[in-house]
């Protein structure tokens, strides 16, 4: 951490600027005031029991009792502010990502539906027809929207059931791969399936695996670069069946892959290459897949690419 | 006729309001990141810029600043249109030099065609 890493974390206001709360309740303000209160009460239970003369190691031990207590519950205090400040650091987060990605297709329906009605304006049949399609695409985006958050508070909130059966893992993938065909070719990315002769069905929830399938080759396609390759691969070992996949696009930053599983959580480099979704995606695949019983885990190089890739047990005892 | 850049990354936008300005006489160059949408500003000179805030490669703030800093294009009008409600964006975009900030969900495509024939006619 450089020098001015280490004064810019000492300035305090710049520091709760960061949390969006008053300085009264900024976690850092109150750590601050709680080390005030704490030297406060030492020193004032030090100087109380030297008054009434207690022994030195009597004062000590008062002392230190004090410092403790005080401590503990300054401690719990500031914990408890920091946790109420990051919830509502997390809820404006949360309501101006939801409004902007949704008021995107609303306005796409709105200006599509102006230019419809204009009476100064001729339409060709083609024309009316493209806008009306955006109008349904709009409509069908949305709808995707709402469900995914739907699914995020089911999933936080124990909500969902999981109905395990056998599936055939390569006829999934096969077909995940088939429905992202267009959106890959839109991007000119070129997606290769590669699997084992033999991969044997494995015990899982079907709908819920495909959601996890399909996030991590809809994350590939996005981050991908043009005219580039994803390579997705399910592999045999022992106990387990390995699915992964491999984009050679923008990657993810050092200092931000602790985030990646983070809600609503959007790259710093993602920005400057696409500006769409809620930042849920690897957030839900990892919560489904440690209810399926499943293991997650990523390598990424910034500007080279990132590999995802989970293990999901053959035999699950449920 | 009077040109318009139209920088938007979001298709659907770009070819609802495109077509909708176009009907009311003007000539529209579309851009669908940031980077793209400099280029073009610098090669057609237009009358006035319509500047989408999220944007890939360079993000509309970043464009509006690169476009008050050249000599060549500072003086085109800018106009923000968003769907960024916060009150410190229009805060930010006025301080960089955007002649105006619409947020798009409030608009129909004719009322902002028709805010900015007032402005450029």
């Amino acid at each position: 951490m450089s020098i001015k890493n280490i004064f810019s974390k000492l300035s305090i206001k710049k520091e709760c600027k960061k949390y969006n709360v008053p300085l009264k309740k900024c976690p850092v303000f109150l750590f601050v005031i709680m080390g005030v209160v704490v030297i406060v009460a030492i020193l004032a239970s030090y100087f109380v029991a030297a008054f009434y003369g207690t022994e030195p190691e009597v004062q000590a031990l008062i002392a230190l009792f004090t410092a403790m207590i005080t401590f503990t519950i300054g401690h719990f205090i500031v914990r408890s502010f920091a946790e109420l400040a990051e919830l509502s650091n997390l809820k404006s987060k949360f309501l101006n990502i939801i409004s902007h990605e949704l008021l995107t297709p609303l306005s796409s329906m709105k200006w599509s539906l102006s230019i419809l009605n204009a009476k100064n304006i001729d339409i060709s049949k083609k024309e009316r027809e493209e806008l009306l399609g955006m109008v349904n695409q709009s409509a069908e985006n949305m709808i995707e929207m709402v469900n995914s958050l739907l699914d995020v508070s089911r999933l936080e909130t124990g909500k969902i059931r999981l109905h395990f059966k056998e599936v055939d893992l390569v006829d999934l993938v096969s077909k995940a791969i088939k429905n992202k065909e267009a959106d890959a070719l839109a991007k000119n990315t070129n997606i290769k399936f590669y699997y084992d002769n033999n991969i044997p069905r494995v015990k899982t929830d079907p709908r819920r695996i495909s959601v996890v399938i399909n996030n991590l080759i809809d994350n590939a396609i996005k981050f991908s670069k043009p005219n580039s390759d994803i390579l997705v691969k399910l592999k045999k070992s022992l106990h387990d069946v390995i699915f992964s996949v491999e984009d050679f696009g923008i990657g993810i930053p050092e200092s931000q892959k602790k985030h990646i599983y983070s809600k609503f959580f959007k790259a710093d480099n993602e920005f400057k290459y696409q500006t769409k979704g809620f930042g849920l995606g690897l957030f839900t695949a990892k919560f489904l897949l440690d209810a399926l019983g499943g293991k997650m885990d990523f390598r990424s190089k910034e500007n080279q690419g990132s590999l995802f890739w989970f293990i999901i047990p053959i035999n699950k005892d449920n | 006729m009077k040109k318009i850049v139209f920088i938007e990354d979001e298709p659907s936008l770009q070819k609802t309001l495109t077509m909708m300005l176009k009907a009311n006489g003007f000539s529209v160059f579309s851009a669908f990141d940031g980077e793209t949408g400099i280029n073009l500003v610098k090669e057609v000179n237009p009358d006035l810029i319509l500047l989408d805030l999220i944007l890939p490669k360079k993000d509309g703030f970043k464009v509006l600043e690169e476009i008050k800093e050249d000599e060549s294009t500072k003086d085109i009008p800018v106009v923000v249109l968003t769907n960024l409600e916060d009150t410190s964006n229009v805060e930010k975009v006025v301080n960089l030099g955007a002649v105006n900030y619409l947020v798009k969900a409030n608009y129909t495509a004719d009322e902002i065609a028709q805010k900015i024939k007032s402005m450029l006619l």
